[in-house]
């Protein structure tokens, strides 16, 4: 049962790792 | 507080210092000439090292995550993220060189500036720690070589990763950025401290002698244990414990075993357990013997929430194969000790009859116990006429009584047979909350 859990969480760190880094890197560029 | 809220606590903290590189680089000033693609791959390498980092929490065996999550999930989940951090480091890397790939020559470990090579080689470590880990098996690695190894590598991995970022010293003037990468460090030092230190000197003043060395069908054994100068550990009927037998607890020489005796016994603590190589084919050549110094054994523990005191329902189903009866004996001494009369259901796997693990002790707990055990074999003997094969969900409705969505379910044994029999019991409207399951390859 735990797994199903931890493979969620596992998928919204991925998500949001590449979701803050991208808003990160378009604020630096200047492209937002 | 209840579990469910405890645990939603921790999957906070955790989100909350894996993602915080990420906001102090949001909420940071906006610095002038910088494009995207470098921006992005910074912000990757930052999250690819507080995911590393954090590696050294789960595995540190804490109290407060034990009670709430199960062993066996937070090593699979350390295994799962371990990946994740050596893919985003990666892609630090990758993408660097893609956007301008005269940077190639910082790999060169020989001419690249220090803080480069520092990078290189973090990332070295880090593959080479992943990779012995997958394939630990397939490399033929023993247990204890590979923990020392992974413990080296792990610190090397984080050190240099780093000596990288302040070397190159790219948004660390930011001193929110700074101070994050000098608490979260010393966060992890603290975890080794702890796990290295403080519990080893805990381990050292209560120990354990051997008092019996049992043989058991299945090639398999039990160690008896008895406290020391000591009262003893109290535990729930299917936790598990680390090991370390003969040598001082600091050797990272520990292996995880359930508790096989009934938890209402704190003056002598029993494991089973099956030859499988490493360690656990020396267990047979131990002898009881007084604790003197190098002789005696210690026991970490216990952890886990496999643990059926935690759920007060009107009954129990077990499944279990081979050497994954040794939690599911545990529950059914401690409920025979303590006189439970809710109706029990064993289905119960092995190869053949001959290797059936605990088969005498279990037919006279029929006697003390409301227990239905079902044997199921694989290579059944001439005349058998109970279940063969391998349990499935035809044979779970065969044996699982009408109210058996109210029953808890406690699964150990083999990674094929528990997602088997965990698809079978979801396929027959057993609630997914209701199933509990403990793998046994932890590490």
């Amino acid at each position: 049962m735990h797994d199903v859990y931890a493979q969620r969480i596992l998928i919204a760190t991925v998500i949001g790792i590449i979701v803050l880094s991208a808003l990160f890197a378009a604020l630096q560029a200047g492209l937002l | 507080m209840r579990s469910s809220l405890r645990a939603a606590f921790w999957i906070c903290i955790y989100f909350l210092l894996v993602f915080s590189p990420l906001i102090i680089l949001l909420v940071a000033p906006r610095a002038e000439g910088r494009t995207f693609w470098r921006e992005f791959s910074v912000a990757l390498g930052y999250a690819g090292l507080s995911l590393m980092g954090f590696q050294f929490i789960p595995t540190a065996r804490l109290p407060f995550l034990s009670d709430v999550f199960p062993m066996d999930t937070l090593y699979s989940f350390h295994h799962k993220v371990s990946i994740t951090s050596l893919a985003l480091v990666a892609a630090h890397k990758a993408i660097l060189i893609i956007n301008r790939p005269s940077l190639v020559r910082l790999f060169n470990v020989f001419t690249a500036p220090g803080r480069a090579r520092a990078a290189t080689i973090s990332l070295l470590a880090m593959i080479v720690l992943v990779l012995t880990s997958v394939r630990r098996k397939q490399f033929r690695i023993q247990y204890e070589h590979w923990r020392g190894i992974h413990i080296v590598l792990s610190v090397v991995a984080a050190t240099l990763a780093l000596v990288h970022i302040f070397g190159v010293g790219y948004h660390t003037a930011n001193p929110a950025q700074r101070a994050l990468w000098i608490v979260m460090p010393a966060l992890w030092l603290l975890m080794v401290i702890y796990v290295r230190g403080i519990r080893t000197l805990i381990l050292l003043r209560h120990p354990y002698q051997i008092a019996e060395v049992r043989e058991e069908r299945g090639n398999s054994w039990t160690l008896a244990l008895e406290p020391v100068g000591h009262a003893g550990m109290r535990f729930m009927p299917g936790q598990v414990a680390w090991l370390t037998v003969q040598r001082l607890p600091i050797a990272i020489r520990e292996h995880p075993f359930s508790f096989t005796s009934s938890a209402e016994r704190t003056d002598r603590i029993e494991f089973t357990i099956r030859e499988l190589g490493d360690f656990t084919s020396t267990v047979k050549t131990l002898r009881p013997m007084q604790c003197k110094p190098g002789q005696c054994v210690y026991v970490d523990g216990p952890y886990g929430i496999f643990d059926m005191d935690q759920y007060d329902v009107p009954g129990y189903v077990f499944i279990a194969g081979g050497i994954g009866s040794a939690p599911i004996m545990s529950m059914l001494r401690t409920m025979a000790d303590r006189g439970d009369q809710r109706p029990l259901l064993f289905l119960y796997g092995n190869r053949d009859w001959e290797s059936v693990i605990f088969r005498e002790e279990l037919d006279a707990l029929k006697e003390r116990l409301n227990l239905t055990l079902v044997h199921v074999l694989e290579r059944p003997p001439e005349g058998w006429g109970g279940e063969t094969g391998y349990i499935n969900a035809t044979m779970l409705d065969r044996h699982l009584s009408d109210d058996r969505a109210e029953r808890t379910y406690f699964v150990c044994g083999p990674i094929p047979m528990m997602h088997a029999v965990e698809k079978a019991l979801l396929e027959l409207q057993v609630p997914l909350s209701r199933i509990h399951t403990e793998r046994y390859e932890m590490a």
